[in-house]
């Protein structure tokens, strides 16, 4: 007998028996040489499968396939919502990016010097202001923010909640904050728009997390003025951008008159393709950012 | 007999649905559900966690499956791997937390009169209680064989060896089962009358 002989036609009965093209019986006389080693295998293996062919229930199997199916429709929404029109990424998708840079350098120029000039003293003394904008003084919310440790997305979601105090109490917004927040979304862009595949998970956080930065820098804009409301605006451009890369349109709140229009025109304001069924519906409140099908 | 044998049918199926066609999706669930759920009960031994684990897989084969490619290995072997791999996973993580898993305590009743359902109950038992003395290499193609019911080179795919080196686990695995079974003649000769 050669070596695996035996294996070979035993195995060639087993399928036969499996798939039920041969009886046990059948087998043996076709081997009659190995019938002896054969049967008690066969006879076993015949009781194994009886006893592990255990079908579903029938209803566990149809709730299965529920939530098989719902799971990949939200699969292919989710997917469809964060198409990453960033993939095609042409290069003036990154000019506003760039835009916002020089213009916070240019404010933060003009800061430096304001500072060092009058030693603070102008700034501080703005009693007028609704929302003054304080010197600058190490915190512990700048110091978290500015970790080294904390990814770009962190640090935009640490951001949005000092601004979520600072909105619900009504108080000012530290110019450093602001500055620090839109240095991480400019990174958070940029991560969105790298070669590095981001997972949905993180891709639904940024969207989340950019989406209420948005929201709440333009509650403040309204309430800013001075070096907060450039900083403000300069924060609000970096949002937008990390929007863009996950493929959402930012809309700005509804037309208030504004002197310094600061995000892409609202898709309210343009005609929509799809009729309404209520055209003359009143005045709705901000929708949220809306996803770009 | 075997869901694999239309390997052209199946292969238009499994391309529909890396493109996330629900139709092909049911289809496919419909043809892999069963043999998932026996598969895992046949290694875990609770009908409870072979119904969370089935679901589990299945929600991972959807991650996955754009990324299924044919030249690596036939479907069903993929598709096993992730199985196995959910079993593995559990089984660290019940480990992590104490437990042993109860073997066999509800199974499912569905079509089964009382009378079968406890002669199978036993037999279950009986099955899972003596492949736990197994190797796992034994176990795992005991599990593909007979409650997955992949062919020996599908179960050669999805384990990572030789279709030799399968027969030759494969029948170490049924002669150390039958040897078992012989010390316990009590319920084999009933399961056979």
């Amino acid at each position: 007998m050669r070596r695996g002989e035996f294996e070979e036609i035993f195995e060639d009965c087993l399928s036969a028996l499996l798939e039920g093209r041969r009886s046990i019986e059948e087998s043996l006389f076709l081997y009659p040489a190995w019938r002896g080693r054969l049967e008690p295998l066969l006879r076993a293996a015949e009781e194994i499968a009886a006893g592990l062919d255990e079908d579903p229930p029938h209803y566990v199997k149809e709730r299965g396939l529920q939530r098989f199916l719902e799971s990949a429709r939200a699969r292919r929404r989710l997917r469809q919502m964060l198409s990453p029109r960033a993939k095609e990424a042409p290069w003036w998708r990154w000019a506003p990016t760039g835009l916002a840079a020089v213009a916070v350098l240019g404010a933060l120029a003009i800061m430096s010097v304001t500072i060092l000039a009058e030693d603070g003293q102008r700034l501080s003394g703005r009693a007028s202001d609704s929302v003054s904008v304080k010197p600058y003084s190490a915190t512990l919310v700048s110091t978290a923010l500015t970790t080294s440790d904390h990814t770009p997305l962190e640090r935009v979601q640490e951001g949005v909640a000092v601004l979520e105090d600072a909105v619900r109490q009504g108080t000012p917004v530290d110019v450093v904050i602001l500055e620090d927040m839109e240095e991480a979304s400019d990174e958070l862009a940029a991560e969105l728009d790298g070669p590095e595949e981001i997972g949905l998970i993180e891709q639904v956080a940024a969207l989340s997390a950019a989406s209420r930065q948005y929201e709440l820098l333009q509650e403040l804009q309204a309430l800013s003025s001075g070096v907060q409301a450039q900083a403000v605006e300069a924060s609000l451009a970096a949002a937008e951008e990390v929007l863009h890369e996950l493929g959402v349109t930012p809309t700005p709140p509804e037309a208030t008159p504004s002197p310094e229009p600061t995000a892409s025109p609202s898709p309210t304001a343009s005609p929509s393709p799809e009729p309404s069924a209520t055209p003359d519906e009143g005045p709705t409140s901000t929708p949220p950012p809306t996803p770009t099908q | 007999m075997s869901p694999s044998a239309d390997v052209n049918g199946e292969r238009a199926v499994v391309d529909a649905a890396k493109t996330g066609d629900e139709a092909a999706l049911t289809e496919l669930y419909r043809l892999y559900y069963p043999r998932v759920y026996r598969y895992i009960l046949a290694r875990m031994g609770n009908p409870y966690d072979a119904e969370d684990l089935t679901e589990e897989v299945f929600l991972r084969v959807l991650d996955a499956i754009e990324r299924f490619q044919w030249r690596e290995a036939p479907f069903s072997a993929w598709l096993f791997r992730i199985a196995h791999n959910a079993v593995i996973s559990q089984r660290r993580k019940e480990g992590a937390r104490g437990r042993s898993s109860p073997l066999l305590e509800a199974l499912p009743v569905d079509s089964q009169g009382p009378e079968e359902m406890v002669e199978n109950r036993l037999a279950i038992k009986e099955i899972m209680k003596a492949a736990e003395t197994l190797p796992e290499a034994q176990r795992r193609v005991i599990g593909l064989r007979f409650a997955a019911g992949l062919t020996v080179a599908e179960t050669a795919r999805a384990m990572g060896k030789g279709e030799g080196n399968v027969k030759v686990i494969q029948h170490k695995a049924i002669a150390k089962l039958r040897e078992i079974f012989v010390q316990r003649p009590a319920v084999h000769e009933k399961r056979r009358v």
